[in-house]
């Protein structure tokens, strides 16, 4: 006899198993699309290279803007685009796809979450445009070399709990936000508008210590900080401790927050949900 | 159907219909307006936010720059407006065999994927260019002449002209490029960096955005007129690179569509 009660040894094994056969069927979907994202990836390449030229040529001989050296400044940027692959989630785009023609029902009957499954297709395919993205990223730091200073970059663990909690805070408010789909019937609009908030505070645009006091103080409380600006100021160095602990109590906020309202949006929803295109 | 005044006959049919198809989806419309205009005011907000920590990029003022995106806005809101959705509809054409039906009608196929359909709701943009540039003009006070806002008004025609030309260049490519369903937001993309000062960039890329892919001509070089006056050898090089991105744009078009073999067959 096992020591293990066997039948609840087999469904966790089962359940493993399932959920890796799951990330399989994305990853594959992933790669064969693999064009498609390096053209994803373009799109965010290009704004975002734009602005250290910008800045670069904003000096006008000043040795800092903001504590930004001129050095400091591309590296943020680069950076940022690094981070950017890693953890911005777009899932609500295929959960309105999904709800609009009736794949939704399809999932509805099958034995597995609907939030699992959501997460499992975003995280292939962001180990899918982080690998597409070492090539661009080594390219672009050869090219931006003569203006560009890693010394202040520290990669240890803060880092890591900061990219991971950025990671999972882009994907749990995103989630809830593409569920929407289930209470409106035309959300494109919406989730151009989206965008928005999403590139003005998560530090994509500029270093957050750049804008002004008022912006900024609506900054440190918007999740949107907490995806991608807060891992990389963590990894540039530029947070005393108490502010990285900070940092990472909003982000497991932020993460219970946003699973919370998938979790009431997905009950309320689905009441209202009929069944398009059945 | 060679003749100009049934092509604008036809032009007329194509806009009725998408006047009605817009009249059916009014919600949208509103929203799409809301969400152009969100846009242009984050995009101003980022340049208020630079100008917050400086006083002159590259030699360019924050009226001078708001010129820039201004004239950038009613160049790019024209475009949107005329051309953008029935270009972009070009991966789909070729994706599902439907090209066929584009090129078996008794119409140049070139000005049907490019005309067919029209974006009202980009209105928002159009509106939000005026107001950009008003802003502008109330930074920087400049003495006007006609010359200069006649020869501006020029300049955005030929840079209107050349963004069609690099935009359905770019939406040709989805002949060869079958399965890539996003490339009109890689052209997307790659317009808005015309929204930048050239003089930002290295002299390699400075060079290539001026003459290769000629993003400069969109916005940079008509705020050039507003902003160091009118020369005549501008006028001549834009007109110039207008006709020849024209020129090369039907050639690549017929090139790809002779070269296309249909999805279904």
């Amino acid at each position: 006899m096992p020591v293990l009660p066997f039948r609840y040894n087999q469904s966790m094994w089962h359940a493993a198993r399932k959920w890796a056969r799951i990330f399989t069927v994305f990853a594959q979907d992933a790669l064969a699309y693999r064009a498609v994202a390096v053209i994803w990836i373009l799109t965010d390449t290009i704004p975002t290279l734009v602005m250290p030229l910008i800045w670069q040529a904003s000096y006008n001989g000043r040795a800092t803007i903001g504590g930004f050296t001129p050095g400091d400044m591309t590296a943020y940027y680069l950076l940022v685009l690094g981070i950017t692959n890693m953890v911005q989630c777009h899932v609500m785009w295929e959960i309105a796809t999904d709800i609009k023609e009736g794949r939704f029902s399809a999932y509805l009957m099958r034995p597995f979450s609907y939030i699992a499954m959501s997460y499992l297709g975003f995280l292939a395919w962001r180990i899918m445009r982080t690998l597409l993205f070492v090539p661009i990223f080594l390219v672009v730091a050869f090219l931006y070399r003569g203006t560009l200073r890693w010394e202040d970059v520290q990669l240890g663990w803060p880092f890591l709990l900061a990219l991971f909690g950025g990671h999972l805070v882009s994907f749990f408010i995103t989630y809830p936000f593409g569920l929407l789909a289930l209470y409106f019937v035309e959300t494109r609009s919406l989730f151009n508008f989206w965008y928005i908030p999403v590139m003005i505070f998560n530090g994509q645009i500029a270093p957050l210590t750049l804008f002004p006091p008022a912006l900024r103080a609506v900054a440190e409380w918007v999740p949107f900080r907490y995806t991608i600006a807060f891992p990389a100021e963590v990894l540039m160095g530029r947070l005393p401790p108490d502010q990285v602990w900070r940092g990472l109590g909003m982000q497991v906020l932020w993460i219970v927050l946003g699973y919370a309202a998938g979790v009431a949006l997905w009950r309320r929803g689905l009441k209202r949900f009929t069944g398009v295109g059945l | 159907m060679t003749h100009p005044r049934r092509y604008l006959r036809l032009y007329r049919v194509f806009a009725r219909n998408n006047v009605v198809r817009e009249m059916e989806f009014r919600g949208n419309f509103w929203a799409k307006l809301l969400t152009s205009v969100g846009w242009v005011a984050a995009f101003a907000a980022i340049v208020k936010l630079i100008f917050a920590n400086t006083t002159a990029v590259a030699g360019w003022t924050e009226g001078e720059l708001f010129l820039l995106f201004g004239t950038f806005l009613l160049v790019r809101s024209l475009m949107d407006m005329l051309f953008t959705q029935s270009l972009g509809k070009i991966p789909e054409l070729v994706r599902m065999g439907t090209m066929d039906f584009v090129l078996t009608k008794p119409v140049s196929s070139q000005f049907y994927v490019s005309a067919r359909y029209l974006s009202l709701d980009e209105a928002g943009t159009f509106l939000a260019a005026w107001l950009v540039l008003g802003y502008a003009w109330s930074l920087l006070r400049l003495p006007l002449t006609a010359a200069q806002v006649g020869a501006w008004l020029f300049l955005v025609a030929c840079g209107l002209a050349i963004l069609y030309a690099i935009n359905m260049l770019l939406m040709t490519l989805a002949f060869w490029l079958v399965r890539i369903d996003n490339l009109s937001a890689l052209t997307d993309t790659i317009v808005f960096v015309a929204r930048y000062p050239p003089d930002i960039f290295p002299r390699y890329l400075a060079f290539a955005v001026t003459y290769l892919l000629p993003l400069a001509f969109v916005a940079a070089i008509p705020t050039g007129a507003l902003k160091e006056g009118v020369h005549a050898a501008t006028l001549c090089i834009a007109t110039g690179m207008a006709a020849l991105f024209l020129f090369v744009t039907s050639l690549f078009w017929r090139y790809a569509t002779r070269s296309y073999t249909s999805a279904s067959s």
